[in-house]
């Protein structure tokens, strides 16, 4: 099973479409809970949404900068 | 390619105490989702809670709803449905476990605050626009 429901991670965005369209971009699984899938972020002007994925959400890595690889693992 | 998804309750297996809530099911619990090429591949909802901050969930555990089959697809052609190119229609069934056998787990909850490393393409795909990119991306990472 890919989808791991007891992990939520969260990526902010500046609306819900977006949310949506990374998780179709990068196969990401979103919560069935709305209140999960957007969360409103309301203090900040630009990323005003940080949008739920279940399990760990990450950007694939082959096209980044590999030299800031795992900083945040 | 875009699929609509829709939960039909089978109101034989739901107790009759639950009808609204299974009618409410679709949209109240985001049935109507479009999520891309993927269906479901949990045919078990989860329900989440945090006793003082319903919005920002600690503990999860199966919920009562289930899919109970593997839906079916309707191919998305007529006029109006421009939007998608799929309709999937799975049952949804009401099934608890007893409350003994079903304990609230620890949510492992994670908040991607670290910008510094996004490349462009990523940052376009949160929304952003070039002239944002250098301003998100100089910004402390906070903690969870």
């Amino acid at each position: 099973m890919m989808a791991k429901p007891r992990k939520i991670t969260y990526r902010p965005a500046t609306n819900p479409s977006r949310c949506d369209a990374m998780a179709k971009k990068y196969d990401w699984e979103q919560p069935q809970d709305p209140k999960l899938r957007y969360q409103a972020n309301p203090t900040d002007p630009i990323l005003s949404v940080n949008c739920g994925f279940y399990g760990d959400a990450e950007f694939p890595k082959s096209r980044m900068d590999l030299t800031q690889g795992d900083a945040d693992e | 390619m875009s699929k609509l998804i829709v939960f039909r309750p089978d109101y034989d297996q739901i107790p009759a105490d639950k009808w609204e809530e299974a009618g409410k099911f679709t949209p109240s619990v985001n049935g109507t989702h479009q999520t891309g090429d993927r269906i479901p591949e949990t045919t078990q909802f989860y329900d989440y809670i945090n006793p003082e901050h319903p919005e920002d969930p600690t503990h999860c555990r199966p919920g009562p709803w289930q899919i109970l089959d593997d839906g079916q697809s309707y191919v998305a052609d007529m006029p109006g449905m421009q939007d998608f190119d799929e309709v999937a229609v799975y049952r949804l069934g009401y099934s608890p476990l007893p409350e003994s056998e079903n304990p609230w787990e620890p949510l492992e909850v994670e908040h991607k605050t670290d910008f510094a490393g996004l490349t462009d393409e990523q940052m376009t795909d949160m929304g952003l626009t070039p002239e944002q990119f250098d301003q998100v991306r100089s910004r402390e990472s906070v903690g969870v």
